[in-house]
């Protein structure tokens, strides 16, 4: 068992609002379980899609140039959400070849935070933080706190 | 007999006028309302600020002085850990998944898709003689024109309760939990919640709590809580079962946060399926 730094879920459920409202990234590194300042791709094999509450996760097998395989487990957004993104519980099946986008852990471990999973029939996944309503993307007067 | 019928007529009309006025129901008390009120209820509502408050510079009380002397920070809120345990209000509205209003005459409902809680507004009403305790709490609520105003009272004593941020902290635009103080909350602790659109698809939230026994004047939360629409399909409400499969973040009774080696994670995942 791998400790990540210390705000599991609300440092994900952070994220997740720091990317539906558009700020930087970088206002939580010091934070985050996740260096959001840093993508990784990883190709796999699907091992497990769990379609579940508080957060899904997609979990792959990996091979590394070695030959050596890995679980790697992608941490992604609640069920709600992310079928908001256009996810659904069917879209991935274990066997199933899969490319992940993600932010990785800040401890090294083989988790992270997924953004995006390019599916082999060439569909794309995306915006795991889910639907950014209308006008998310430019946050109205006052939706970002003020610094003080 | 037309002069007597005129008369008749004249007092008639006056006697009516000489009646005394039926005060009008307020609005939230009939179907017809609906029309009038402002439109909380189309889609859902996605909260896009920080659920934890920053700034926080209301002056404690002693009491509370006190106890944060020998605060020490929790590495995560206890929703994060098995069984998701809600934080309450009202950190639990503002988790980043949707909010959903309905109305009837005299209540408006609020569903809580980050928990599949609901809470129960009685409009135009009062609170119950003796309220139980809550982690939404005793909810009455009325119109001031276009904005509800909610008053809410009758809390559980294990709400997730925010004094302020440790010092120097909290100044990002999202607060984590290790940078906030949490404490206990007195006996009469009230919230009162201003709601209003401030445009077709932002709804604000404006909150004032009253607890004597943590500030010396009432707390008024900041950053105002805002939310945006979802329309049409994505407007619609989901379920939430938490934890539904036995993965969690944060174990409360140590303090710590959990990551489980994913490959730990999926043979029990797998173990589990095959049974």
């Amino acid at each position: 068992m791998n400790v990540h730094c210390p705000t599991r879920i609300s440092g994900l459920a952070a994220a997740l609002l720091l990317a539906a409202a558009a700020f930087p990234a970088s206002a939580h590194h010091s934070a985050a379980p996740f260096d959001l300042s840093k993508k990784i791709s990883v190709q796999g094999t699907v091992e497990k899609w769990l379609w579940a509450n508080p957060h899904s996760w997609l979990y792959i097998r990996a091979a590394r140039p070695d030959g050596v395989q890995e679980i790697w487990g992608f941490e992604a957004g609640s069920t709600g959400m992310l079928a908001r993104s256009g996810w659904n519980a069917a879209d991935m099946k274990p066997g199933d070849k899969v490319t992940v986008g993600a932010s990785p852990s800040r401890d090294g471990s083989h988790v992270a935070l997924l953004s995006q999973v390019q599916l082999a029939d060439g569909r794309l996944l995306n915006a795991a933080a889910g639907a950014p309503p209308p006008g998310v993307g430019a946050p109205p007067p006052g939706a970002a706190p003020s610094p003080r | 007999m037309i002069k007597h019928k005129a008369l008749l007529a004249i007092a008639l009309c006056s006697a009516m006028f000489a009646l005394p006025a039926v005060a009008a129901e307020p609005l939230g008390s009939n179907w017809s309302d609906v029309a009038k009120l402002p439109d909380f209820f189309t889609g859902n509502w996605q909260s896009v600020t920080s659920f934890l408050d920053n700034p926080t510079n209301v002056p404690f009380t002693a009491q509370a002085e006190a106890y944060i002397a020998h605060y020490k920070p929790i590495a995560d809120i206890p929703f994060a850990g098995a069984n998701c345990k809600t934080p309450g209000m009202p950190i639990i509205q503002r988790l980043g998944s949707p909010l959903k209003f309905f109305y009837e005459p005299g209540m408006i409902a609020i569903y809580i898709e980050n928990s599949s809680m609901t809470r129960f507004i009685t409009l135009n009403g009062e609170h119950a003689a003796r309220p139980n305790p809550t982690y939404l709490g005793d909810s009455v609520g009325h119109f001031e024109g276009d904005t509800l105003v909610v008053e809410s009272v009758g809390f559980a004593d294990d709400l997730l309760f925010q004094y302020g941020d440790l010092p120097g902290q909290g100044k990002g635009p999202f607060v984590l939990p290790p940078e906030a103080i949490f404490g206990p909350h007195g006996p009469n602790l009230r919230m009162v919640e201003r709601i209003r659109l401030v445009d077709p698809d932002t709804l604000e939230d404006r909150l004032t709590i009253y607890d004597d026994t943590v500030w010396k004047q009432p707390y008024v939360s900041t950053p105002v809580q805002l939310f945006k629409r979802n329309r049409g399909e994505d407007g619609r409400p989901h379920e939430w079962v938490c934890n539904s499969a036995n993965i969690f973040a944060f174990d409360p009774s140590t303090n710590k946060t959990i990551e489980e080696d994913p490959a730990v994670v999926l043979k029990r995942l797998q173990q589990n399926d095959n049974h």
